[in-house]
């Protein structure tokens, strides 16, 4: 039997055992995208991807619709389908810095780690921002 | 030479290496079948029929990436790729139809000069 005293510890192990938090790269993926978020008050969405798996390890949307987790996977492709085409024109010496795709109203932007590990994705309103800055802050959060 | 001023396409390519000698590569490329309509390249290397086949999946995962977030009212109006040394440049053209692809090299021509020399060609590629 579980004593008293120590059953909301045995919780708290078997919670960090379960919980995604508890993995320091999650952590550490949750504090890069509340920084980015916090930096961008105009952003609709951030998110931080594992490359090449394309996993989200973390992300926040202010609008309900949007789901950046959803769209990782996709946004990782991109990246990809990039690096093929270097790779298929002779360019394996070049390194993607960042993607920038304007839309019609958002700016979505790419930046990736310097190891091409980990993608930082944001979406953010054309009218309230622009690509430079956008890109700046992309560039002081992920290296 | 792959292009002829006698078609729009061939004049777009004709125009942007007008405005950007120093360009390193240039295509005006259907996106549904990844096929170029004209194109141009002052790099031995760098074959921009080939580019433009593998920067069509670039773009169609980007559309996918957008249906993913539900924007189904949202279009792409351009993509820009900044690496070590280059930019390459995807302008989506009448609705994502078409879309011209430039390669340069930093150290020549900055971003802005690149999109608005690419951004002057869609009317006549519409």
């Amino acid at each position: 039997m579980v004593h008293l005293a120590s059953a909301p510890s045995l919780l708290g192990r078997l919670q960090a055992f379960i919980s995604p938090q508890a993995d320091p790269a999650t952590e550490a993926a949750q504090g890069t995208v509340a920084a980015v978020y916090a930096d961008l008050p105009e952003a609709f969405a951030v998110a931080l991807i594992e490359l090449p798996s394309g996993r989200p390890l973390a992300w926040r949307s202010r609008l309900p619709g949007l789901r950046p987790e959803r769209a990782a996977a996709y946004n990782a492709e991109v990246v990809r389908q990039k690096h093929a085409a270097l790779l298929a024109l002779g360019l394996g010496h070049e390194r993607i810095e960042d993607i920038l795709i304007s839309l019609r109203e958002q700016l979505h932007l790419l930046r990736v780690s310097r190891d091409g590990s980990r993608l930082l994705y944001v979406a953010v309103d054309s009218d309230d921002s622009n690509l430079a800055l956008t890109r700046h802050v992309l560039r002081q959060h992920i290296s | 030479m792959a292009y002829s001023t006698s078609n729009p396409a061939g004049q777009a390519v004709q125009n942007i290496i007008n405005d950007l000698p120093q360009l390193v590569a240039v295509a005006v490329v259907d996106s549904q079948s990844g096929m170029t309509l004209a194109s141009h390249t002052n790099s031995p290397t760098l074959d921009p029929e080939t580019a433009a086949a593998y920067n069509t999946e670039v773009v169609k995962q980007k559309q996918k990436a957008m249906k993913a977030l539900k924007l189904t009212d949202e279009t792409i109006d351009d993509i820009l790729i900044t690496l070590t040394n280059q930019l390459h440049l995807i302008n989506l053209i009448d609705g994502g139809k078409k879309f011209i692809y430039l390669v340069v090299n930093q150290r020549d021509t900055n971003l802005a000069i690149a999109r608005e020399v690419l951004r002057e060609q869609a009317p006549l590629l519409k």
